[in-house]
C-alpha cells in the first residue's frame, strides 16, 4: 500500500526520530513511503489563534502538496484531527479548494489509527520484544479523531517484556494548547506540575507521548524537575521492538 | 402590555431564525427514535415490574415493605409506625384508603392521633409542617427508576407527601409502570394535573464537599408499602 | 461578580488567585473527577449511548428551530390552565416584572430554588431592594448567601468551600455551636429554613424544561425545596431562559434520562415535578397565582448567530466537571454568572464586552474534553475557535500575537522560507543551549519547563539520508 508521509512541522524539527520510526514501521508494515519535502505546516496554531485567512493559505499548500498522495499518514492526532475536522470549514466558502480539501480529508490518517483500522497487522505474529516500564499520556486532541486511549495502550501491550503502568489522570491535558502554554501560563504551569507528579508515581522509565506539542510541554518540564524519564512515541516503541532502528534515540538526536 | 411584550418577543425570535432559513431542517423525532431511550422493556411481567421497581427503590434509599394482603397491611403499617415513633399522622381521604377501612382500623391505636388534611391553606401548613408522618397513596410508580407518580388534588395536597419527616406510601402494584416513556405517554393522552412529582428516595443534598446527607429539606425518610393483594382491583 | 460584568474583572489576579487556595485546588482535583466517574457508570445504563445523544440534540434543534411557535404554544396551553405568562426583552425588564408581580400581590416573604438564570438577572438582590425578605432555599446557595458570596459551578455551587467554613459560618450567622459535620450543618440548614417555607408569601422556582404541548414546567431537584416553594406560597413565579423549551413528554422522557445522569451520575433527581398551571381552586395548597417569565436577556442574538447551538445547553454541568481549565481555576475566576467551557463560549455573546471577550476566549486549552462529555454534543472548541476568529477580524486580540503568528504564516508557507526559519531558529537558540536545552528564555514558558534546541537535521534531511540507504 502506498502511503505518503505528513511529518508535522514539530515532529520535522523537534522530534525526526519519531518521523523515522513511523516510516520504518509502516515499511515494516508493507507499505511504499514517500514523504513530500514540499510540506511546511497544516496552519493549526493560526487556525486555532482565529487567524483563518493566514491558516487558509498555509492549508491550500498542504493540499497542493498532498493533492497526488493516495494515502496521508501522520505521526501526530493533533495535526491529523485540523485537517479532518477543520479543513471542510476552512474552505466552506472556496468552490476551488472545497472538493480537493474534502479529498484530502477523506484519505489522512494518524498512524495509530492507520495501524489498527486499515493496515489491521497481527502484532503477536510480528513479535515485538522489549524491556522497560512504560507509562502512557493521552494527548487530547485524538479526540478529535474518535481515537481511544485503548489503541495506543494496546499497541505498547502487544510489545513482549516490558512493563505497562497506567498514568493516573491520563487524559488531562498537559497544559500545552500551542499558545495557550504561553496565553495563560500559570494554568499551563500547574497543569503540567500536575503531568510530571503523576508521571513520577508511575516509576516508569518511558512515556509514550504521541504528540509532538505535549511532549515539548512535559519533556521540558520534567527534565527541569530532574525526572530522568524518556519520550518516545509509540511508533518509535514499536518500531524499537521490532528492530528497526539502527539504535534507541531519544526523541533528541 | 404583556401582548405587545409577547408580540415584540416572539417577533425578535422570527427575525432571529430568518437568518437560519437556509439550514437543513431538523426533523422530529419518531415513536421509534424515543424507543432507544427505552430502559424497561414493555414484555415485562407485573412480577418483573414489581421486582425492578423494589430493586430501583431500594438502591435510591427508600424502603419497600412488601404487603401480601390488606389484613397484613394494617398490622404491618401500624408496626411501622410503632417502629418509626409516629405519634401524629395525617391521613388523607383516598378511595383506595377508604375502601381499605384504614381510618377506622388506625382510630383504635391508643399511641396515635390522626389528623384529617386541613381544607384552608394556614392550618394545613401548621398540621403538615408539625404532623410527624403522613400516608399517601401513589397515583402510579415507576419501575425503570423506582419513582412514586405522586399527583396533587384536593383531598391530597402537596404539602401532605412533603413537609412531614417521614412519608409513608402505599402502592398497589397494579399501578406499578415500566419506563418513564410509558409513564408521560399516559399524560399525553390525558390532561396532566396541575402538579405531579415523581419521588424517588428520601430527600438529600451533597452539597458540602459532596458528602451525602440523607434529609434535606422534604421526607427523611420514604417508606413504601407495597401491596400485592390480587383480591383488590381498581 | 455581578450580572452586567461591565467592571473589568482582573482575570490574571484572579487565576492566581485561584491557583494559589490549596483547598479549592484540592477540591477541582478530587470532586469533578469523582462525579464524572459516577457518571460515566450511569450513561451505560443507556442501551445505545450514542444514538440517544445525537435524538438529544435532535430534539433541541428542533426546538430552537421552531422556538417562536412552540414558545407560543407553551404559552397559550400554560395559559389555559390559568397561567400568566410575561415576556422578558432583558434583566432589567425580568427584573421588573417579577418585582411588579411581588408588589401586586403584597409579597413580603420569598423562597427561591437554585437557578443560574436568576443569579444571571441577579434577582435576589433586586427582591431585597424591593423590600422582600428572600431566602435561597438550595443547600449550597443558603450557605452562598449567608455568606455573600457567589456560585462557582453550575451544579455544584459552592464546590470552593470547606465544611470547616460552613461551621465557622453557621456558628456566626445561625447561632449553632461549631461542627463540621455535614449531616449536622444541613439538619441546622433544614431547621432554618423551615420556617421560611411555613411563612413564605412568594416562591421563584427555575424552570429545567418546559413542555410546550401541555404546557408544563418541569423542574429537577434532590432536596425538597422547589416542592416547598411551589407548594406552600399563594404566589409563585417561575423563570425561564427561552431556550428551555421542548415539544413534548416523550421529549422530556428522553432528556430526562440523559440529563440527570450528565448532571449528577442518578437515574432520576429525587424529586421531578411536572406543574401545569396553578392549584385548582379545591387544591388547598400550591399557588393560587402561577407566572411563566421567560427570558431572552441576549439569546435571541445568540440565535441569530452562527452560534446557535450554544442554545442547545442543558445545563448539567459535564462539560466544567471536565475541563482541566475550570479544574485549576474554578468557578469565581472567571469572573461570568456561567464559568467552565459553557461559560467561555457564551458569555462573550451574552453580554457582548471585549475585556470579557479578550480574556474569556482564552481560557480553553481546546482539548475537546468538554465536547467528549456533552450530552448533547456541542461543538465548544470549535465555537470558542470561531469567536476567536470574529475577535480577530474586528482586531480585538493581541496585535503582537496577531501580528506574530501571522509572520509564522508567512514564514511558513513556502518549503524554503520554512526550512531557513528552522535553520535560523536553531543558530539563534545553540547559544543558550546547554546540552541541547535551553533553560532561561524572555518567556513564560521557562518558568517550569527547559526547551529544547530544534534538530541538528530535520526530519527532511533524515529522510533525504535514509533514501540514499541500499
Amino acid at each position: 500500500m502506498q502511503v505518503s508521509l505528513f511529518t508535522t512541522c514539530l515532529t520535522d524539527s523537534y522530534y525526526p526520530q519519531a518521523a523515522l520510526a513511523t516510516v520504518r514501521l509502516l515499511q515494516h508494515l508493507g507499505c511504499t513511503v514517500d514523504c513530500p519535502t514540499a510540506q511546511t505546516c497544516c496552519g493549526q496554531p493560526q487556525f486555532n489563534n482565529g487567524l483563518h485567512d493566514q491558516a487558509r493559505s498555509l492549508a491550500r499548500h498542504f493540499i497542493d502538496t498532498f493533492q497526488h498522495a493516495p494515502a496521508i499518514v501522520s505521526p501526530s492526532a493533533s495535526c491529523t484531527a485540523m485537517i479532518r475536522d477543520y479543513y471542510e470549514q476552512l474552505f466552506a466558502d472556496d468552490a476551488a479548494y472545497l472538493p480537493r480539501a474534502r479529498d484530502i480529508i477523506a484519505k489522512t490518517f494518524e498512524i495509530t489509527e492507520f495501524i489498527t483500522t486499515v493496515l489491521q497487522p497481527d502484532l503477536a505474529a510480528l513479535n515485538p520484544r522489549s524491556t522497560g516500564r512504560i507509562t502512557y499520556h493521552y494527548s487530547c486532541h485524538s479526540r478529535g479523531l474518535n481515537l481511544s486511549p485503548d489503541v495506543t495502550i494496546n499497541l505498547i501491550k502487544s510489545i513482549e517484556g516490558i512493563d505497562y503502568v497506567p498514568l493516573e489522570k491520563m487524559d488531562q491535558c498537559c497544559g500545552f494548547g500551542g499558545t495557550f502554554a504561553v496565553k495563560l501560563p500559570d494554568v499551563s504551569a500547574a497543569l503540567v506540575t500536575d503531568k510530571v507528579a503523576c508521571i513520577r508515581a508511575t516509576n516508569a522509565d518511558t512515556v509514550v507521548v504521541n504528540d509532538g506539542g505535549c511532549t515539548l510541554n512535559i519533556a521540558g518540564a520534567c527534565r527541569r524537575q530532574r525526572l530522568p524519564v524518556r519520550f518516545v512515541h509509540v511508533a518509535q516503541l514499536l518500531a524499537e521492538a521490532l528492530g528497526l532502528m539502527d539504535h534507541p534515540g531519544d526523541m533528541h538526536p | 402590555m404583556s401582548t405587545t411584550d409577547r408580540q415584540q418577543f416572539l417577533d425578535r425570535l422570527r427575525h432571529a431564525l430568518a437568518d437560519h432559513h437556509g439550514d437543513p431542517d431538523v426533523a422530529p423525532l419518531t415513536p421509534a427514535d424515543y424507543e432507544q431511550a427505552r430502559l424497561t422493556p414493555s414484555s415485562t411481567t407485573p412480577a418483573g415490574l414489581a421486582e425492578r421497581f423494589t430493586e430501583m427503590a431500594s438502591d435510591a434509599g427508600m424502603i419497600v415493605h412488601p404487603v401480601a394482603s390488606t389484613a397484613d397491611l394494617t398490622s404491618q403499617l401500624t408496626s411501622l409506625l410503632d417502629e418509626l415513633s409516629i405519634s401524629t399522622l395525617l391521613l388523607p381521604h383516598d378511595p383506595l384508603l377508604d375502601s381499605l377501612a384504614l381510618r377506622g382500623q388506625l382510630a383504635q391505636r391508643a399511641d396515635l392521633t390522626l389528623l384529617d388534611l386541613p381544607a384552608d391553606r394556614e392550618t394545613l401548613t401548621e398540621a403538615a409542617f408539625n404532623a410527624d408522618a403522613a400516608l399517601s397513596v401513589a397515583t402510579y410508580a415507576l419501575a425503570e427508576t423506582g419513582s412514586l407518580v405522586l399527583t396533587a388534588s384536593a383531598d391530597t395536597p402537596r404539602l401532605l407527601s412533603l413537609a412531614p419527616p417521614v412519608h409513608l406510601c402505599l402502592l398497589p402494584v397494579s399501578r406499578l409502570l415500566g419506563d418513564l416513556l410509558d409513564l408521560l405517554a399516559l399524560y399525553d393522552a390525558s390532561a396532566l394535573p396541575p402538579s405531579v412529582t415523581l419521588v424517588t428516595g428520601p430527600s438529600k443534598t451533597a452539597d458540602i464537599e459532596m458528602t451525602l446527607v440523607q434529609g434535606a429539606h422534604g421526607p427523611i425518610a420514604e417508606h413504601i408499602l407495597l401491596l400485592s393483594n390480587q383480591e383488590h382491583t381498581e | 461578580m455581578t450580572a452586567t460584568s461591565h467592571n473589568k474583572h482582573p482575570f490574571p489576579k484572579a487565576i492566581k488567585t485561584a491557583l494559589a487556595n490549596d483547598y479549592l485546588q484540592h477540591a477541582l482535583d478530587t470532586y469533578p473527577r469523582q462525579r464524572t466517574g459516577r457518571v460515566v457508570n450511569a450513561l451505560k445504563e443507556l442501551p445505545d449511548l450514542e444514538h440517544v445523544r445525537q435524538q438529544a440534540r435532535r430534539i433541541r434543534d428542533y426546538s430552537l428551530a421552531h422556538l417562536d411557535t412552540l414558545l407560543a404554544q407553551l404559552a397559550d396551553n400554560l395559559e389555559q390552565h390559568g397561567g400568566h405568562v410575561h415576556w422578558a426583552r432583558d434583566a432589567d425588564h425580568a427584573r421588573q416584572l417579577i418585582t411588579d408581580i411581588a408588589g401586586q400581590h403584597n409579597c413580603r416573604l420569598a423562597v427561591k430554588t437554585k437557578s443560574m438564570t436568576t443569579e444571571e438577572i441577579a434577582l435576589t438582590d433586586a427582591l431585597s431592594r424591593a423590600g422582600l425578605e428572600t431566602y435561597e432555599t438550595d443547600m449550597g446557595e443558603l450557605i452562598l448567601q449567608l455568606d455573600n458570596d457567589h456560585p462557582s459551578h453550575i451544579i455544584t455551587p459552592m464546590i470552593h468551600k470547606s465544611r470547616q467554613q460552613v461551621g465557622r459560618l453557621f456558628q456566626q450567622k445561625l447561632g449553632i455551636s461549631y461542627t463540621d459535620d455535614p449531616a449536622q450543618l444541613i439538619g441546622a440548614a433544614r431547621a432554618h429554613l423551615r420556617d421560611k417555607f411555613r411563612r413564605a408569601d412568594l416562591g421563584i422556582i427555575g424552570v429545567n424544561f418546559a413542555v410546550s404541548q401541555t404546557g408544563s414546567l418541569v423542574m429537577l431537584t434532590n432536596e425538597g425545596n422547589g416542592r416547598l416553594t411551589a407548594a406552600r406560597p399563594r404566589v409563585c413565579v417561575a423563570l425561564m431562559g427561552m431556550e428551555k423549551v421542548i415539544p413534548s413528554l416523550a421529549d422530556l422522557a428522553l432528556l430526562l434520562k440523559l440529563t440527570v445522569r450528565s448532571a449528577v451520575g442518578s437515574r432520576i433527581t429525587v424529586y421531578t415535578n411536572i406543574i401545569t398551571g396553578p392549584a385548582r381552586p379545591d387544591e388547598p395548597d400550591g399557588p393560587e397565582q402561577l407566572h411563566l417569565v421567560i427570558l431572552d436577556n441576549g439569546r435571541s442574538n445568540i440565535l441569530a448567530s452562527p452560534y446557535r447551538d450554544l442554545l442547545a445547553c442543558l445545563r448539567c454541568g459535564a462539560c466544567l466537571n471536565a475541563c482541566p481549565v475550570y479544574r485549576k481555576i474554578g468557578g469565581h475566576a472567571y469572573g461570568s454568572v456561567y464559568p467552565g467551557p459553557i461559560g467561555t463560549a457564551l458569555t462573550p455573546l451574552l453580554e457582548p464586552d471585549l475585556h470579557t471577550t479578550k480574556n474569556m476566549l482564552e481560557l480553553c486549552s481546546l482539548c475537546g474534553a468538554c465536547l467528549e462529555r456533552c450530552p448533547v454534543n456541542i461543538d465548544i472548541p470549535r465555537l470558542v475557535i470561531n469567536q476567536r476568529r470574529d475577535l480577530n477580524n474586528a482586531r480585538g486580540n493581541s496585535r503582537l500575537y496577531r501580528c506574530g503568528l501571522a509572520a509564522w504564516a508567512w514564514a511558513y508557507r513556502t518549503p524554503g522560507r520554512y526550512t531557513f526559519c528552522q535553520r535560523a531558529l536553531r543558530l539563534l537558540l545553540r547559544p543558550l543551549a546547554r546540552k541541547g536545552w535551553i533553560r532561561r528564555l524572555p518567556s513564560p514558558w521557562t518558568a517550569v519547563r527547559d526547551l529544547p534546541l530544534p534538530a541538528k537535521k530535520l526530519f527532511r534531511d533524515l529522510w533525504k539520508q535514509d533514501r540514499q540507504k541500499p
